[in-house]
């Protein structure tokens, strides 16, 4: 008698793990309320409320963020009196330079390559025309203002980068950019992607700037 | 009087209670290992995605650094996934048109986000934040494994509590410089150890273990 009783015991204690363990898609639901899946709404979750079933909703066109709206001046848009600034209006310590410098190395180097010649992996498998060298004199002669305004809004085939780096972040970018056109000596990165864009800028008739040539550097 | 039971019985009763203890010790025991192993924890299986985006290509062919995509890693809780509009940066309809992007393009056209699959997911009771820990120099690797090898990405960890908490406990074997943070296969110039000690006192890495931390 108390063997059957402990069989059925066993069996009903177990029969929930049974579940538990069922490799059903259906599996986080079935864990008896662990709370593993609460009701609430997680990043990149499903919503049965709106139209598009998404939870995370894209603001409002015409959206200002508290920091944008507070940011009309010189640092945050780059333009004063509706023309581009001609040096970045904030001050940049060593410090934020590095900053630059890792932020270029992450979203400009991509394109325009490690040393900003404009040779870089992804520029050999585009198609003309290719992301320019951001040493040209041409660049150099531009302000500072421009290069914020192409990193905010994108130009051309160039996408914008506003949600990738702050206003802030952009300004330390430009800074290294401007250190960049100035240094004479490459890293071996640079020099790599200086013989790269030439090689590959050569080959481009579409692409009207010349690049510097490998050579013009030590 | 008879004896009420048989000899055998005796027999009996002692296999009994030793298949009595070895079925309360093991089952969970077993039970205890078998939601360590990779099977239960969905380790190393890839899972299927809409469009069949490679790492490879981008991460080793392409040389793009993970926050490139990734880019709210270092200031958010959650990594993110890339939006569309970050595809069509080099995935342009002039550039590099494939029939392999033409759901990204009608991402674009519609508004509508793609619909990748988790592949790491931790239960809802959990807090976790990337941020801190891209900050105190845990690579991409120490947890993801190396995504640059991964045609689709699968889970590398195990993700479970005791996996967090070892390296809370001691996080210096496993710190990296901040520099090195999205790095593939990257190895310590030095002895680990002593390396990872210089790190946890110059970025002041605390061993957080309190239940709070993670359970918030
Ligand atoms: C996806 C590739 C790509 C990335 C990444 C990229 N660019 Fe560009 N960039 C281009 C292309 C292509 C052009 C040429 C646009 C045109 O004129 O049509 C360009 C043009 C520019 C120009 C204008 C050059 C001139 O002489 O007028 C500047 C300045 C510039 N980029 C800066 C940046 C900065 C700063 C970053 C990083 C935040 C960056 N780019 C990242 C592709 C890229
Ligand atoms: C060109 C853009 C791009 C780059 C660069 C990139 N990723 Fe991804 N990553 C994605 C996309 C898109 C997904 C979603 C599809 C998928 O899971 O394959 C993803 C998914 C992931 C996931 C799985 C997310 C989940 O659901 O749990 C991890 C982990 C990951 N990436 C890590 C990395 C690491 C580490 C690097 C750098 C070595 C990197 N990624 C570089 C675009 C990128
Ligand atoms: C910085 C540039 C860049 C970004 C950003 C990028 N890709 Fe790519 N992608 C490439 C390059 C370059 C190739 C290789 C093309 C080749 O080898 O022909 C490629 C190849 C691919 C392929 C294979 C195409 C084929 O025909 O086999 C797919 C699929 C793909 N990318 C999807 C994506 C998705 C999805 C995203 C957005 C999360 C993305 N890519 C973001 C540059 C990029
Ligand atoms: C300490 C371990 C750890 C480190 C370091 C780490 N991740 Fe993660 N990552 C996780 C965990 C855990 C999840 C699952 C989060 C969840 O379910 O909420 C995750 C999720 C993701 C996702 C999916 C989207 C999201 O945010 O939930 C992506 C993409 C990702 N990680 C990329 C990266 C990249 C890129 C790096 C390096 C810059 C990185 N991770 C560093 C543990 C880590
Ligand atoms: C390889 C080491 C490592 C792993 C694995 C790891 N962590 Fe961490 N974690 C750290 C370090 C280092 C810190 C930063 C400590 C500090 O603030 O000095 C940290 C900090 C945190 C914080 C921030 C606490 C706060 O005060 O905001 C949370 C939350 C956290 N971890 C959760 C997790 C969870 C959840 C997991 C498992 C999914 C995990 N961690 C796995 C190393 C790790
Ligand atoms: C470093 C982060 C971290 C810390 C600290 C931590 N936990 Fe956890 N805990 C986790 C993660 C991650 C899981 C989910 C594991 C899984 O999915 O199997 C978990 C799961 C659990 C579960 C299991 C819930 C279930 O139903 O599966 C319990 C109970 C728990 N934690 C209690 C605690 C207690 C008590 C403490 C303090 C002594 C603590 N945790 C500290 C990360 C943490």
């Amino acid at each position: 008698m108390i063997s059957t009783r402990a069989v059925i015991g066993l069996a009903v204690a177990f029969c929930p793990l049974a579940l538990a363990c069922g490799d059903s898609p259906e599996r986080e639901r079935l864990d008896f309320e662990r709370m593993r899946l609460q009701q609430r709404y997680d990043l990149y979750g499903k919503s049965g409320v709106f139209a598009n079933h998404q939870s995370m909703q894209a603001p409002p066109t015409g959206t200002v963020t508290r920091e944008s709206a507070l940011d009309t001046g010189a640092a945050g848009t780059g333009m004063s009196g509706g023309q581009p600034v001609a040096s970045v209006p904030v001050s940049l310590t060593p410090a934020q330079l590095v900053l630059g410098e890792r932020k270029f190395t992450i979203y400009c180097a991509v394109c325009h390559g490690a040393g900003g010649f404009g040779g870089s992996i992804v520029a050999e498998n585009m198609g003309p025309p290719r992301p320019p060298s951001l040493r040209s004199d041409s660049l150099a002669a531009r302000p500072d203002g421009y290069i914020f305004d192409v990193a905010t809004h994108g130009k051309g085939r160039m996408p914008a980068y506003a949600v990738e780096l702050t206003p802030m972040e952009r300004w330390a970018v430009i800074g290294y950019i401007r250190m960049l056109q100035q240094s004479r000596t490459l890293t071996p990165a640079q020099r790599a992607d200086s013989l790269r864009a030439a090689a590959i800028h050569s080959s481009d008739s579409l692409f009207s700037e010349t690049p510097r040539a490998a050579g013009a550097f030590p | 009087m008879a004896a009420l039971f048989p000899r055998w019985a005796n027999t009996v009763v002692r296999a009994t209670l030793v298949a009595a203890t070895c079925t309360l010790v093991g089952v969970p025991v077993a039970l205890m290992a078998w939601v360590r192993t990779p099977n239960a924890t969905r380790r190393y299986q890839p899972v299927a995605q809409p469009i069949a985006f490679d790492h490879r290509i981008h991460v080793t062919g392409q040389r793009i650094d993970c926050r490139y995509c990734h880019f709210s890693v270092e200031r958010s809780a959650s990594a993110g996934i890339p939006p569309s509009s970050t595809c069509v940066a080099c995935h342009s309809d002039t550039w590099m048109r494939s029939s392999e992007l033409a759901l990204v393009r009608a991402s674009i056209a519609t508004g509508q986000a793609i619909r990748w699959s988790r592949v790491n997911a931790l239960p809802d009771f959990v807090y976790f934040n990337h941020a801190i820990h891209v900050a105190k120099g845990v690579g991409c690797e120490t947890c993801h494994g190396r995504v640059d090898r991964m045609a689709a990405v699968y889970q590398a960890a195990p993700l479970t509590m005791s996996w967090c908490v070892d390296c809370h406990r001691d996080p210096a074997p496993h710190l990296r410089p901040l520099s090195e943070i999205t790095t593939m296969g990257w190895t310590p110039p030095t002895a680990q150890r002593a390396f990872g000690e210089e790190l946890v006192r110059e970025n002041n890495v605390r061993s957080l273990t309190n239940c709070t931390t993670c359970h918030r």
